[in-house]
């Protein structure tokens, strides 16, 4: 399920079946243009990557917007937001709350984290064809949906 | 001859051209209406619908292949690709099936023998929804219909496939 009111009103009705939040995490910055551009890069392929996610998995998980944050934020700040996040999602009641992100920096703090942090490793997109990039997308997605069952 | 010569009046002249530009303006103010009255009447049905699923018939086995196919959707103006995903295969009477991957409980994709346990049957991971072979939901598990079905041609020894429908036995 995506956050629409389409996709909240079928929530609703099944919310015994829908037990896990997706939060995507994703860093940005306007800056120095490579470090910039690279975050944009990641951002859309971020949002490409867990649309499909959802596709796969749309009757158990409910995808949350997109978290962003300022790259050079301070980790310790961004946690005590997102565990308020999290603290949202579980008075639903959801049962896991899994967030997604190519940043390895919330690697170190991830056991601050009242959710499960799955870091994906980076997919170059950039030069590859539009039919190589749904390839990669695809394989990442199947990988990434046998990780989620892991945690049902 | 002068009778002759009067044969049309000066009154039924008038009477015949305004008769005339009447019936146009007339035939001009009805003419659209009634094109959109019989508007479905005229529209053909293109088959257009149909789209190539990239897979050969002679390669369709007795066991379910998952294939992947996009189709260009006219949104309005707005003109995108969209993947479309199905699990073909022969049956026992030698006809091509072509099911919908998407689990009639809640939406997911289900795959064939996605669980060791359920061999020979269609898996759904959300919820331990499973089908037979047939597409027929078995009882017991979260869905309560089959897998539906797409309406499916063959041309030039490709298999196409078309609209979504709900599945017709069972």
């Amino acid at each position: 399920m995506k956050w629409t009111s389409v996709d909240l009103q079928k929530y609703d009705q099944a919310k015994e079946y829908i037990d896990t939040v997706i939060v995507p995490l994703a860093p940005f910055q306007i800056g120095i243009l490579e470090a910039s551009a690279k975050n944009a890069d990641q951002y859309d392929i971020l949002t490409l990557f867990s649309r499909e996610l959802e596709k796969e998995l749309m009757g158990r998980i409910m995808l949350a917007p997109t978290y962003t944050y300022i790259a050079a934020a301070e980790k310790s700040e961004e946690v005590k937001r997102l565990n308020g996040w999290t603290n949202h999602f579980k008075k639903q009641p959801f049962k896991q709350v899994l967030y997604i992100s190519f940043d390895p920096s919330w690697r170190k703090i991830a056991s601050d984290l009242e959710g499960e942090f799955i870091w994906l490793p980076t997919a170059s997109l950039k030069d590859a064809d539009p039919a190589a990039v749904k390839g990669i997308i695809r394989d990442q997605t199947m990988q990434t949906v046998e990780l989620i069952k892991s945690f049902w | 001859m002068s009778d002759e010569k009067r044969q049309v009046s000066r009154r039924q002249f008038l009477n015949y051209t305004l008769t005339g530009v009447g019936g146009f303006m007339a035939a001009g103010l009805l003419i659209s209406p009634v094109r959109m009255a019989i508007d479905p009447v005229l529209k053909h049905d293109e088959g257009g619908d149909f789209a190539n699923a990239g897979i050969a018939i002679d390669d369709i086995t007795a066991d379910p292949q998952r294939i992947d196919w996009t189709i260009d959707q006219v949104d309005g103006w707005y003109e995108s690709e969209v993947t479309r995903s199905a699990w073909v295969y022969r049956n026992d009477d030698d006809e091509i099936v072509a099911f919908s991957p998407i689990c009639k409980h809640l939406g997911c994709v289900v795959s064939w023998e996605g669980n060791d346990d359920y061999p020979d049957q269609y898996y759904c991971p959300c919820h331990d929804g499973r089908y037979y072979k047939n597409g027929v939901n078995v009882p017991g598990t979260p869905p309560l219909q089959p897998l539906d079905v797409y309406e499916q041609e063959e041309r030039d020894g490709m298999l196409f496939l078309g609209k979504i429908q709900p599945h017709e036995e069972a």
